[in-house]
């Protein structure tokens, strides 16, 4: 099963990827499927932490580490989607351009949040990342 | 079968275990077959924004 989800988020990455890399795609729809890829996993690590100390499997501080870093990568998440909405508004292909610039450098600081909440999540309960992905999938259960 | 060929393959077998993403290998065919792909529109866009974010909700 375990093997099932990494393949999963492979081909996942693999067509973000591909969509995002594609020069005839339609733009709008290459950036938000990439966006929502990307935000699908941190939206999970909420869950997963509080189900964790309802488990008293870390403790309080820990949690407020995770939280912490969690509202940081919310706030440039939104920001992203933001420098997107107003991309998408943009008159001309020069003011856009700048915009998806700027759009992904938040995006860039969003993922390297991302892994820094896993690896919290990791170090503090020393789970694996299988063992992330599967409490995912089982909805934060461990 | 040649890699190309098999990677195709692999896209449309995805599309068939994972629904949710089926719209984006279809764009993707249909560009590698060479035909046109309408983009969204600026409301459609803002909304999947919207509803991306409320997906992340704030932890207070």
């Amino acid at each position: 099963m375990k093997r099932k989800i990494q393949i999963t988020v492979i081909c996942l990455l693999m067509l973000a990827f591909c969509l995002g890399c594609a020069t005839e795609t339609p733009w709008r729809k290459a950036a938000i499927t990439t966006y929502e890829l990307l935000g699908v996993g941190v939206g999970s690590t909420k869950d997963i932490a509080e189900s964790l100390k309802a488990q008293n499997l870390i403790t309080d501080e820990q949690l407020l580490k995770i939280k912490d870093v969690y509202n940081k990568a919310r706030a440039v998440y939104i920001a992203a989607g933001n420098s997107l909405k107003l991309a998408g508004k943009a008159e001309s292909a020069a003011s856009r351009d700048q915009l998806l610039v700027e759009y992904d450098q938040l995006l860039a600081d969003f993922r390297n949040l991302s892994l820094e909440l896993y690896n919290l999540i990791n170090s503090f309960k020393k789970v694996s990342y299988n063992d992330i992905l599967e409490m995912i999938k089982n909805g934060g259960e461990v | 079968m040649d890699k190309f060929a098999l990677v195709l393959e692999l896209l449309i077998l995805i599309a068939n275990v994972i629904p949710k993403i089926s719209p984006a290998i279809k764009d993707l065919m249909l560009m590698i077959k060479g035909e046109t792909v309408a983009d969204i529109s600026q409301e459609e866009f803002e909304a999947r924004i919207d509803a991306a974010i409320a997906k992340l909700p704030p932890w207070s």
